[in-house]
């Protein structure tokens, strides 16, 4: 009988298990959402194959296309390269856009002159010394002045009233001994060019010049790009550049991801002046720390693995009078910096040595198989035309080479 | 005689006790969370959805969430300065989506999150508290998915702050995100593809004048963003004419 009720047990439970399943299927089936079927049009099939074909074609003009990225930290000098790219090889800057810039260049003159004053005030009250960075009677008030209008959504036109006011705090004493401690605050590269060229800043028909764009200080939000062909043989096969510039802030870079695919060369730039800076969104951390850390991120991407990259190491006009007064041991990455001479040999082996120290990150951070990539560093100041466009031919050789090589040509 | 009665009784009894339990587990089965997928798909009933877009939809703040198509009044006057233009729902929209476009959407999202702050009245702390809190979570915590590009200090001061409910609690940031919008991104946008379809949907008087722009728009024309955070659809064409896939 114990046979006979686990066999019975054993054909119930089967029976249940398939009417279940059954039924389950048949729920599906019911309830799944009915897609609308359309019949195949002979004139749809030609149009899908006319979208195929376009796409081919775009997909194969698009390989010759070379995508080039500009990374780095916050203020390293990604835009004004850009810049200049587009001042080289593309039509330039023409005078509605120099003029477009009159009002950044203003905006920079008043967030400088209100970081200083205000700065000026702070030291005053925490430093040890602080009558030093005591703004004097009269300029004061111009001072309480001009750090309302910093604060203020729309900045007044520079007018050569203001500009003298300004002129005159920036002449104060305290003020510059201020500037001297600029590295604690944010003041910008472009403070003292724009503070000595007040005068012709605040001309009523102002036109910003070349040099003067340049200069002008505007944190990079999101992704721009353009396309442009470097002159020369490349113009006949069709080579063609799309550069792409980010922002450098740490919310920024949570962005670059997207532009990761299928990068023929990083352009990674490092201001290597920037030492003994705290970040702008974080006045805890070291720039140069910043750098190193991130610059060891990007190598270590999987996407990168093929990508030439070009290190620009940046901002060497204000590193050569800096590294004389500030020793680079004051950056944790440095501290076994061992000043050897001083003048312009103390500046090349200082340079030297910071050169020697990306280098060594750079090896430490590549994996085994991707030491065939290329890299290559470049000593760069993004503000001399002359430099950029020599820096820029030879990257341009370099990837070319790269180029064929893939090719099997060479 | 007697075994062949037992048999069938047991029969019985196995087929129905076998009944009860599986229906048990399929009870059990659809009480639990993990079918709700299924549960979704095989209800007959209509689901309203109760979702709610932004944040501000669902503290109740009056005239936020999607776009209202307003009267049309005499069109805007494009050369007030930006925060001017930013109260027009229809421009903010456009300059929104731009942003979207180039991965810069969220100085404009987070302008109109505050905005929105602005219309709770300040003897309802709670509301604005959440809102807040919301805000702070989404566009100043660092590592926040939309964060925003604000100096140091201003993100200290607002995640220290003592008072959430206080109304000048973002103008610091407010006032950068200003700042930055002006001079990075709008003028991208006077010379872009959503500037001149914001033109074409509203059309304004002959005598007033446009902004100076020029041809090239500088910003991303394509990007192939498989995960776009801002979840907005993009609309533009790259220069060779390819529409850009999201």
């Amino acid at each position: 009988m114990f046979a006979e009720l686990t066999r019975e047990t054993g054909q119930n439970t089967y029976s249940m298990i398939s009417m279940l399943s059954l039924a389950f299927e048949g729920m599906g089936s019911f309830c799944s959402r009915q897609k609308p079927y359309s019949e195949a049009d002979a004139e749809e099939n030609e149009q899908a194959a006319e979208i195929e074909r376009r796409i081919a074609q775009e997909t194969k003009a698009e390989q010759h296309i070379h995508k080039l990225l500009l990374l780095g930290a916050g203020e390293s000098g990604k835009s004004t390269i850009f810049k200049q790219i587009k001042l080289l090889f593309q039509t330039g800057f023409d005078e509605a856009e120099l003029r477009s810039y009159t009002s950044v260049i203003h905006a920079n003159v008043y967030q400088t002159i209100k970081i200083l004053y205000d700065g000026a005030k702070e030291l005053g009250q925490n430093e040890s010394d602080s009558s030093k960075y005591v703004v004097s009677i009269e300029n004061k008030e111009i001072g309480e002045k001009l750090s309302a209008i910093g604060s203020r959504l729309d900045y007044p036109y520079l007018t050569k009233d203001i500009a003298h006011e300004i002129k005159t705090l920036w002449k104060d004493a305290a003020i510059q001994e201020t500037y001297a401690r600029g590295n604690i605050l944010q003041v910008p590269d472009c403070a003292q060019y724009f503070m000595e060229n007040l005068e012709r800043l605040s001309e009523a028909d102002y036109v910003p010049t070349k040099e003067d764009v340049l200069y002008a200080r505007v944190r990079t939000t999101g992704v721009v790009e353009i396309q442009f062909s470097p002159v020369g043989e490349s113009r006949k096969s069709g080579e063609v550049y799309r550069l792409y510039d980010v922002g450098g802030q740490r919310n920024e870079r949570r962005k670059w991801i997207h532009l990761f695919e299928g990068v023929t060369a990083v352009i990674f730039c490092a201001a290597i002046s920037e030492y003994d800076q705290m970040l702008f969104e974080d006045e805890t951390k070291n720039r140069m720390m910043e750098t190193k850390e991130l610059f060891d991120w990007v190598l270590k991407q999987a996407c990168f693995e093929k990508t030439s990259f070009m290190l620009f190491l940046n901002k060497f006009d204000i590193f050569e009078k800096k590294v004389q007064k500030v020793p680079l041991n004051v950056c944790e990455w440095f501290k076994d910096y061992q000043p050897k001479a001083s003048g312009k040999h103390e500046v090349e082996h200082a340079y030297e040595f910071v050169k020697k120290k990306f280098e060594e990150l750079y090896f430490q951070s590549t994996k085994p198989d991707c030491v065939d990539r290329v890299f290559k560093i470049y000593r760069t100041t993004a503000l001399d035309q002359k430099l950029v466009k020599k820096t820029f031919k030879l990257v341009d050789e370099t990837l070319r080479r790269r180029n064929l090589i893939e090719a099997g040509l060479l | 005689m007697k075994s062949m009665k037992d048999i069938l009784w047991v029969q019985v009894v196995s087929r129905f006790l076998l009944l009860v339990t599986a229906s048990v587990l399929v009870l059990v089965f659809f009480s639990m969370s993990v079918s709700q997928p299924l549960l979704s798909q095989i209800s007959l009933r209509k689901r309203e959805s109760t979702e709610f877009v932004t944040m501000g939809q669902a503290l109740g703040i009056p005239g936020c969430g999607l776009l209202v198509q307003t009267a049309s009044v005499a069109g805007v006057d494009l050369h007030q300065p930006l925060d001017k233009l930013l109260q027009d729902k229809r421009f903010r929209q456009s300059f929104m989506d731009f942003a979207d476009s180039c991965l810069a959407g969220e100085s404009v999202h987070f302008f109109e999150e505050v905005h929105e702050l602005g219309k709770i009245p300040l003897d309802d702390p709670v509301r604005r508290i959440y809102m807040a809190r919301h805000i702070i979570e989404n566009y100043i915590v660092t590592g926040a998915e939309m964060e925003i590009n604000i100096s140091h200090r201003t993100r200290q001061e607002i995640l220290g702050t003592l008072d959430l409910a206080h109304p000048d609690l973002f103008n610091h940031a407010v006032n950068e995100m200003m700042q930055l919008m002006k001079m990075n991104l709008l003028k991208d946008y006077w010379s872009s593809m959503n500037f001149v379809k914001f033109k074409e949907e509203n059309p304004r008087q002959p005598d007033s004048s446009e902004p100076a722009g020029w041809d090239l728009s500088p910003r991303l024309s394509c990007v192939r963003c498989t995960d776009n955070p801002f979840n907005h659809e993009q609309l533009h064409k790259c220069p060779s004419g390819r529409k850009c896939d999201v």
